[in-house]
């Protein structure tokens, strides 16, 4: 009757797969809405849009019965594709707006784009097969998966390579250096529109990077961006937004998850993750003296 | 005088053709966007279907059928307001693809009439409404896999259900039929947003059970079965019976279990159908759509079907289909043929039993009848 | 009654009726009824987004609390009263308790708090099923009681009552409070404006209107379910209001009936139905940021300013001679302002050290100094957005150190390097921004005619009824300079007030500072411009890297060799 193979299953070790899976999934994405908040000034709403095209791109190409790493490499380019159009189209032009206008700017791409896919894929979930197969590896009571191997690593890897690329090359320098003062950086010869692109692309790439990776294990359907868009959001708020923290608590955020779902059961998981958040908001409102956006 | 009255005649006659040229309005509720819209859109498929292949053949009583449609996208809330819509044209029934809550939601609107059939297994209709079910309970569905299972010697069994309505209906039966047995019944809940199952199985695992069973329905039918596969188990999976789709299929073709099962009506099971009529209208079924949509039908279709073939039976038994009070007396004493015959009565208006389902098994590219690996 | 008043009338009277004409397809009481629902609900996210400029995305959950308050209590049994009662003011005091978490902090912390809470309240309702329904909703059957045009009257009401509220709130002072804080809050604290206070209230407001259109939302449909209070919802709600036309009072009312039609209408449509709505969406945003509301508004203007042949208005008071503050002052010879041992430490940056100087009634008084000196550093602290880290400025012998942000704005007025004017407030709007603040015993036209008389002795009164994003640079700094004077302050502060102004505004700037000193104020001038300076002040003080290098009569000090170095010694 089929039992062998399910011996013994450990809840908790299984939370910790699931949760660095899922948490590394959330790095990318934190890392991404981290660089462009950081050249750009904005929260792009339409992030998490990444990686919904770049899942969806990836699963039609898939099943057009193109080889999968072209497919996947489709997902990819599309993604990034995407991010540099939303911003070199919608966000270029109205660079003297308010940044909440800017921000609403985002919230409405990412709605389109929902409608978009929802119109050409329809709103069933899509998957694609994965890189690696095989017999899941048992580790102390949890199973993980070869492909889900894959995405730590790699995930993990590209998350924390960006503050790397940020510190020791000259792109990442010059990336920081608009990020901290654009005018100065215009001065000392930088192309601060190239840069801001740049930063765009790399956080769609990024984005659908942990789709590729992720989509074989979970599936991917038209609306599966906005979700990924708050939980990338709260991993760098979580994180002060800065690169490497984004990364930490990305990671965490997964596994803060995941290990509520096993012991609260999956309904407390929003309400705490959010209360987390407002946790976070509380403690920074220490420091400052006075109303509205202004720090002292 | 004969030809007078022969030509008052004819002029009678020609006058209530011109006024019985008005088509029937029918309205159909399904989520055809939103979370449950695979179910919403292939019911109304199937409804389409036999929109078409009705007025294809002069239509109903020299009369054609009109379907006002109306997308809920699964939310109660917009699910009154097509109702009220519905009401407000004069639909003469309606059909309501809809899911739990929605369709809850709908029941009080038509307390006056129109008569409204539902295919949501979760809902029994107080059989006082004008409102008629057309699936099987969930109970009784639970009732047909306990069956089975017990035939078959399972001892053990784990069950994943959502935190939605469904879901909450599906424990409770659950609970009823394998809580008050001898079998060891293990549950975990999954949420409608997630995107990882492994935890929750991983709970369930741990009890050793011999049978999975899912009866999530929807796109977290599929994190579900990817998950199991992620996990590398190899116990039978039983899904929803609203994931014995080809569509379903499609998207965990990747990963699919080594033995997969479903529930559902026996009209998926075609050649193990008894009645002749009930055989042949499946068969002509199947054939038209293909023809028609030019994709082989599914479960849902057949669902849809039922619906319609009961606004058939409706439209063509009742001398005037906008008076519910007839409509409701009809549907009471008159058997309808579908994909599985419904009977209705004064005392109860779920048509179909546990008799008319079946456990079904994914094999060889098609849905079979399940076999119990040993 | 004016004639386009008449005509707002009859189109009134004419939408009212419109749902029963069946005229529209779809457009019937039933959807009416919803509309007017969802149109008061966005008459308070008009207020926080709208008028306030505040991100906020938890209308939907504002909505959906009050009704799961009452239904709960309902369920357990508590008189109908009472559950309407608590339903509604358990809401209001959550969105008190939000107001003061978040008001304070960085608009990005609001916006996903309030999401945030959105998620809260859904899973919530999810996770108690027994009291909440769970997943499968909350029926409400009272409201069953009522027919559908009983419904539909009530809905129009409710709704003309949020109209009549909104209207009343959003105008006068109050309004133009609002506007200054929306375009920059900076300027709004150094007005004197509390502006996390009245962030607050008007979050309040806002989510009260979303509370009372949520009552009666969810007995009028008769079911509420934990996605009701969710993420797509708010946002929904969001795009609704921006495709009517954000800040505008129909904006609201437009974008829903236009969105719920499209949505029954199109329900054949299913799988175009969200890109068009994402479309409508993204096409107000970003091309149309008025939406619906702002293209029609000029074309109402018209008819409506052509039916009534309006004239323009004129002042209503005179100006009645000067405040009794400049008359105490003028023969004053103790010192206005007195600033001793002021440092000022950011980390382990030393932005100011040990400053002091004092300036008398009647002076104009220069602060020179490369860039970052420390000269902004200093105004801040004397205006009270920031503190010192040691030592006391005094103004009038009052310490400052105890007195509060809003009261400092009566006694200071301050104007900025770039003019921190509001853009869609007339130059006449933003001098009167500050007599708001300085004077509340003043009804409008009191403020009218003063603000005016204000313009006026600046040569600015032309200028009174033009928008001041109409109007350039050189403009809007010397109304900032008027907006900053007007009350007659006894200490005015002026951050390069000579940059950008031609050599005839120039002259103009300096015969206005001239009044200023006639009038009694000890001015403080931030400047690069030397000759300026020269020509202006009396005495001053040199600042660089927070040092007091010079101080005294201000030709003596600018020929100071270390005044020279500090400035070329820096450029070089």
């Amino acid at each position: 009757m089929g039992e062998s193979g399910n011996a013994e299953m450990n809840p908790l070790s299984q939370a910790v797969i699931s949760g660095l899976m899922m948490g590394t999934v959330y790095a990318l994405l934190a890392t991404g809405l981290v660089i462009v908040y950081h050249t750009s000034q904005i929260m792009n709403i339409a992030h998490g849009e990444a990686y919904a095209v770049g899942g969806i791109v990836s699963a039609v190409m898939a099943g057009l019965s193109l080889p999968l790493w072209l497919a996947l490499a489709a997902g990819v380019a599309a993604a990034a594709a995407f991010a540099v159009a939303l911003e070199w189209l919608m966000l270029r032009p109205r660079r003297d707006w308010s940044i909440n206008g800017l921000i609403l700017v985002t919230l409405a791409v990412a709605f389109f784009m929902r409608g978009v896919l929802n119109l050409w894929v329809g709103a069933d979930p899509l998957s694609f097969p994965r890189l690696v197969s095989g017999r899941a590896l048992r580790i102390a009571g949890g199973a993980l998966p070869p492909q889900g191997l894959l995405l730590i690593i790699v995930g993990l890897a590209a998350a924390l390579a960006v503050p790397l690329f940020l510190a020791a090359t000259r792109p990442g320098r010059q990336l920081r250096a608009v990020a901290e003062n654009p005018d100065a950086a215009a001065l000392m010869g930088v192309n601060v529109d190239r840069t801001r692109t740049m930063a765009f692309a790399v956080a769609g790439a990024y984005g659908a990077l942990g789709a590729v990776l992720l989509v074989p294990l979970i599936s991917v359907d038209f609306q599966s961006g906005l979700g990924m868009t708050m939980r990338g959001f709260i991993a760098a708020a979580l994180g002060g937004m800065s690169p490497l923290p984004a990364v930490l608590c990305g990671v965490g955020l997964g596994l803060a998850e995941a290990l509520v779902n096993t012991y609260l059961g999956a309904l407390a998981q929003d309400p705490i993750v959010f209360l987390a958040l407002i946790g976070v908001a509380l403690w920074q409102s220490r420091m400052i003296r006075f109303g509205g956006s202004l720090r002292a | 005088m004969k030809n007078l009255l022969a030509m008052t005649l004819f002029g009678v006659t020609a006058a209530c053709s011109a006024t019985a040229a008005e088509p029937f309005n029918v309205g159909v509720i399904a989520p055809t966007s939103g979370p449950v819209a695979t179910v919403g859109v292939r019911q109304l498929d199937a409804i389409r279907w036999w929109q078409q292949d009705v007025n294809g053949k002069g239509g109903i009583k020299g009369r054609s059928v009109e379907l006002i449609t109306c997308d809920d996208q699964g939310n109660p809330e917009v699910a009154v307001t097509c109702a009220r819509n519905l009401i407000d044209k004069h639909a003469v029934l309606i059909l309501n693809c809809s899911v739990t809550g929605p369709v809850r939601a709908t029941l009080p609107l038509v307390k006056d009439g129109p008569v409204m059939i539902v295919a949501s297994p979760a809902i029994l209709p107080d059989p006082s409404t004008y409102v008629f079910q057309g699936m099987p309970t969930d109970l009784d569905m639970t009732r047909a896999l306990y069956d089975f299972l017990n035939r078959n010697g399972v001892t053990r069994v784990a069950m994943i259900a959502a935190t939605d309505a469904t879901g909450e209906v599906a424990v409770q039966d659950a609970n009823k039929v394998f809580g008050a047995s001898t079998m060891k019944f293990a549950l975990s809940r999954i949420d409608l947003k997630a995107n990882d199952a492994s935890v929750q199985l991983a709970k369930v695992m741990s009890d050793n059970p011999q049978v999975l069973y899912s009866s999530y329905s929807g796109g977290g039918a599929i994190t579900v079965v990817k998950s199991f596969t992620n996990l590398g188990l190899t116990i039978p999976l039983i899904v929803n019976n609203a994931n014995a789709t080809d569509a379903f299929i499609d998207v965990v073709k990747n990963d699919m279990p080594p033995v997969l099962m479903s529930i559902g009506l026996q009209s998926m099971v075609p050649e193990d159908v008894a009645d002749a009529k009930t055989r042949e209208h499946i068969d002509y079924f199947k054939k038209s759509y293909l023809a028609w949509k030019h994709e082989p039908d599914d479960q849902l279709n057949q669902l849809g079907l039922l619906l319609a073939d009961i606004a058939d039976s409706v439209l063509r038994g009742v001398p005037d289909p906008a008076d519910p009070k007839a409509v409701k007396t009809f549907l009471e004493s008159t058997p309808i043929n579908s994909v599985q015959p419904v009977h209705y009565s004064p005392d109860n208006h779920i048509g179909l039993k546990t008799d008319n389902v079946v456990v079904v098994q994914y094999k060889d590219g098609h849905w079979a009848k399940a076999e119990m690996p040993k | 009654m004016r004639p386009s008043r008449v005509l707002a009338l009859v189109l009134v009277v004419c939408a009212v009726a419109s749902p029963y004409s069946g005229l529209v397809p779809g457009w019937t009481p039933g959807l009416a009824t919803i509309v007017c629902f969802d149109a008061l609900s966005l008459l308070g996210l008009n207020l926080i987004f709208g008028v306030v400029g505040m991100l906020a995305f938890g209308q939907a959950a504002f909505l959906a609390l009050p009704a799961y308050g009452a239904g709960i209590l309902d369920t357990l049994g508590f008189p109908f009263a009472l559950d309407i009662i608590a339903g509604i003011g358990g809401s209001l005091l959550l969105a008190f308790l939000m107001a003061r978490i978040f008001v304070r902090l960085p608009g990005m912390y609001l916006a996903v708090g309030t999401l945030g809470f959105g998620y809260v309240v859904e899973g919530l309702a999810r996770a108690f099923p027994a009291i909440s329904g769970g997943a499968s909703g909350l029926v409400f059957s009272r409201g069953r009681a009522i027919g559908a045009d009983a419904w539909y009257a009530i809905a129009v009401a409710a709704l003309a009552i949020g109209i009549a509220l909104y209207s009343w709130l959003v105008r006068g002072a109050f309004w133009r409070r609002l506007r200054t804080i929306c375009h920059d809050e900076l300027a709004a604290a150094v007005l004197g404006i509390d502006v996390a206070g009245v962030k607050s209230q008007v979050f309040v407001v806002g989510c009260a209107f979303a509370v009372f259109a949520g009552i009666l939302h969810a007995y009028y449909v008769g079911v509420i379910i934990p996605e009701d209070a969710g993420v797509d919802r708010s946002l929904e709600q969001v795009g609704m209001l921006m495709v009517g036309g954000l800040g505008y009072l129909l904006g609201p009312l437009i974008g829903t009936a236009l969105i719920q039609w499209l949505f029954i209408v199109t329900g054949y449509a299913q799988r175009y139905e969200l890109v068009i709505y994402g479309a409508a969406f993204l096409a107000a945003v970003a091309f149309a940021r008025e939406g619906i509301a702002g293209w029609l508004d000029r074309p109402w203007r018209i008819i409506a300013g052509w039916l009534d042949r309006r004239a323009t208005p004129s002042p209503v008071s005179p100006h009645g001679g000067s405040s009794p503050i400049a008359e105490t002052r003028a023969d004053r010879s103790e010192a206005c302002l007195a600033v001793s041992h002021v440092s000022k430490q950011f980390g382990g940056v030393r932005a100011l050290d040990d400053v002091g100087f004092s300036v008398g009634f009647g002076e104009i008084f220069a602060i020179v100094g490369p860039n970052g000196a420390g000269k902004s550093t200093l105004f801040n602290i004397v205006s009270g957005i920031e503190a010192a880290s040691a030592g006391e400025v005094r103004l009038m012998g009052r310490d400052l150190g105890r007195v509060a942000i809003a009261n400092r704005a009566p006694l200071i007025g301050r104007s900025f390097q770039v003019a921190r004017l509001v853009p869609d407030l007339t130059a006449l709007g933003n001098v009167m921004v500050r007599l708001d603040q300085i004077d509340p015993t003043l009804n409008e036209s009191q403020r009218v005619g003063r603000a005016l008389a204000q313009l006026e002795s600046f040569g600015l009164g032309s200028l009174a009824d033009q928008l001041v994003r109409e109007l350039p640079l050189g403009q809007r700094k010397l109304i900032d300079l008027a907006r900053a004077a007007v009350g007659d302050p006894p200490l005015v502060l002026l951050d390069e007030p000579a940059v950008g102004l031609t050599s005839d505004e120039l002259a103009h700037l300096a015969g206005l500072l001239d009044q200023l000193r006639g009038r009694g104020s000890a001015v403080v001038i931030v400047e690069h411009n030397m000759e300026f300076v020269i020509g202006i002040a009396e005495r001053g003080i040199v600042l660089d890297s927070g040092r007091v290098i010079a101080m005294g009569r201000v030709r003596e000090i600018l020929r100071d060799p270390r005044v020279h170095e500090a400035y070329f010694g820096a450029l070089a």
